[in-house]
């Protein structure tokens, strides 16, 4: 503290005769950018160049292997195979028809996850006795893997609608009550203390401080959470489906109808990253007070 | 006012019980500003939480008004060290949790518009008019404790707790807060416990203080400060003779090991030499 005092006083500026020059020159360092500077911001635009041009890099290193024969034409087909295909599937129903029952079903087992996974979490990452009670349930039931249990999903569900839903859920479902009694848990302990001393009530610290605070990270869990259930998707429609969007890379597959594959996949790329953009998007909307830790 | 007879914390490990304070008795009476003074982990934080009603006494009563305290209530507000903003309120908002808290469960607003004044005057006496719209994160670490400060006196508590409040704070901005306290319990003439380690601090601010040997925790001194009332204290009287004299007695109760002559005289001359000196030499 008196080493502070001292340290501000060593500060003041020494009258030299270059001080005219010293507010351009620092000016103009401001202003270059630190590429590689731990994380620091960079501009906007270098940004999204960067993202553009590693998708275009993809690209090129696709169409050079595919063009020049390096690969196998069977499993790379070069872009205007693919174009072709494209153009094949665009033009026909399906398309739409597969992109509708397969976002209906992931977003059936994703809801169903966090409706439940959400307070439950919440729960966990409150009371120790839940915790106790579930989190080394929860802990073993996480690592079995979901293609593992199509069977007993079959068995319990039928094979209809709802046991694709419930293969989703199941691959989202314990990652995310984890992940939001995480989030729970980090929630500072002086901040239902000070709730407390401002004379808050357990169910209000857990409904006005505990749930507010831990809001922006489930939020960002859920966004995880939704891409998870996005690759489950493949799982779901091994189940005796007639379409959606799995279900169709399948059949290509057993058709070895390479070029079709890859315009389902970047579809369902594309899919991915525009609700990641929508997720991200809608957390900082609504939890602009957030502090981001950049510097 | 504030009570407390034979307070005795204990706090069991896995080496045994650790006595964090040995009985302590003391007393606060109405309007005072007692500050517990003592080395880290004397124990002083720990008589803060167990008035606050945060954790439990091993043994020992305390009484406010003659009522046992029994766990965290609004009339024992409390200041933290650590920044305890809630972050998804703005400065006014935060101001008037408690306020928030009473009306949502009547289901009403009894006196919202007058509380909500309050909030407003409080602010305006802390230097944060220009800041209601504010979020916590975008205020610096000291405007942020004045917001924990004006929050937690609103709901006008009997006894303000604090858990040195600006610690975290730098050198100046600490200063800034002293006399922002000052101005504060001149003007509310709320009963304050305050701790700190500072000795500086605690003659500046306080009416009393009790100052508390390593631990386990023991109350050394009772000692009242001669400086009049806060309204009438100025960072002048950081100066005057007296205060350094009550310094050295503090500091002489608070390391009674220092022998060595050479090492005295350059500690002594590191905590006495007042900090105006150094700044405006």
């Amino acid at each position: 503290m008196t080493l502070l005092a001292r340290d501000t006083l060593s500060v003041e500026p020494v009258p030299s005769p270059d001080r005219a020059a010293a507010p351009a020159a620092s000016a103009r360092a401001s202003k270059r950018v630190r590429w590689f500077e731990l994380r620091r911001e960079i501009p906007a635009w270098s940004y999204r160049a960067l993202a553009v041009s590693a998708f275009l890099a993809i690209f090129a290193l696709w169409s050079f292997l595919s063009h020049r024969a390096f690969v196998n034409p069977v499993f790379v087909p070069t872009p205007s195979d693919v174009w072709q295909a494209a153009r094949a599937i665009f033009a026909d129903e399906n398309l739409w028809l597969d992109v509708k029952v397969s976002f209906l079903r992931v977003t059936a087992g994703f809801a169903l996850a966090a409706l439940i996974g959400i307070p439950l979490g919440l729960a966990m990452g409150s009371f120790k006795v839940i915790e106790g009670l579930l989190q080394p349930l929860t802990d073993f039931v996480r690592y079995i893997p979901v293609p593992a249990l199509i069977p007993i999903c079959m068995v319990l569900f039928g094979i209809d609608e709802l046991s694709k839903i419930m293969l989703i859920w199941l691959g989202t479902f314990f990652q995310l009550v984890l992940m939001v009694a995480d989030e729970t848990r980090r929630v500072p302990y002086e901040l239902l203390q000070v709730s407390y001393t401002l004379g808050a009530r357990r169910r209000e610290v857990m409904r006005l401080v505990i749930l507010r605070a831990a809001l922006p990270g489930i939020f960002d869990a859920l966004r995880l959470c939704n891409g998870w259930a996005w690759t489950y998707l493949v799982v779901a429609e091994l189940v005796a489906a007639n379409e959606g969007l799995g279900y169709r890379v399948l059949k290509f597959s057993r058709f070895l109808q390479t070029p079709k594959i890859w315009v389902y996949l970047v579809i369902l790329g594309l899919i991915g990253f525009g609700l990641d953009f929508a997720f991200r998007h809608l957390n900082r909307r609504l939890f602009h007070w957030a502090d981001t830790g950049k510097a | 006012m504030l009570d407390v007879r034979g307070l005795k914390k204990t706090y069991a490990g896995k080496r045994g019980a650790t006595e964090a304070l040995t009985p302590a008795s003391f007393f606060v009476e109405e309007g005072a500003f007692v500050t517990l003074l003592g080395p880290s982990g004397c124990g002083k934080s720990t008589v803060l939480r167990l008035v606050a009603g945060l954790e439990n006494a091993t043994a020992g009563e305390i009484l406010l008004d003659g009522a046992p305290v029994d766990g965290p209530g609004p009339e024992r507000g409390m200041v933290f060290q650590s920044y305890t903003l809630f972050p998804w309120l703005n400065v006014l908002d935060n101001t008037c949790f408690s306020t928030e808290l009473k009306c949502n469960r009547a289901g009403r607003t009894p006196g919202k518009a007058e509380q909500l004044e309050r909030a407003r005057s409080l602010l305006e006496l802390l230097g944060l008019s220009d800041f209601h719209a504010a979020f916590p994160r975008e205020l610096s670490g000291g405007m942020k404790q004045r917001v924990a400060i004006a929050r937690a006196v609103t709901n006008r508590p009997k006894l303000l707790l604090m858990d040195e409040p600006f610690g975290a704070l730098d050198a100046q901005t600490r200063e800034e807060m002293q006399a922002l306290m000052l101005t504060l319990h001149a003007h509310e003439r709320t009963s304050v416990l305050f701790v700190t380690h500072d000795v500086e601090e605690a003659l500046y601010l306080s009416t009393r203080i009790l100052v508390f040997s390593a631990r386990p925790g023991r109350i050394l001194r009772d000692m009242t400060v001669p400086f009049g009332p806060s309204r009438e204290r100025q960072p002048e009287l950081k100066l005057l003779p007296e205060f350094s004299e009550l310094k050295r007695e503090l500091f002489h109760l608070l390391h009674p090991g220092t022998d060595s002559r050479a090492g005295r005289a350059a500690l002594l001359d590191k905590l006495l030499k007042p900090q105006h000196e150094r700044m405006h030499p």
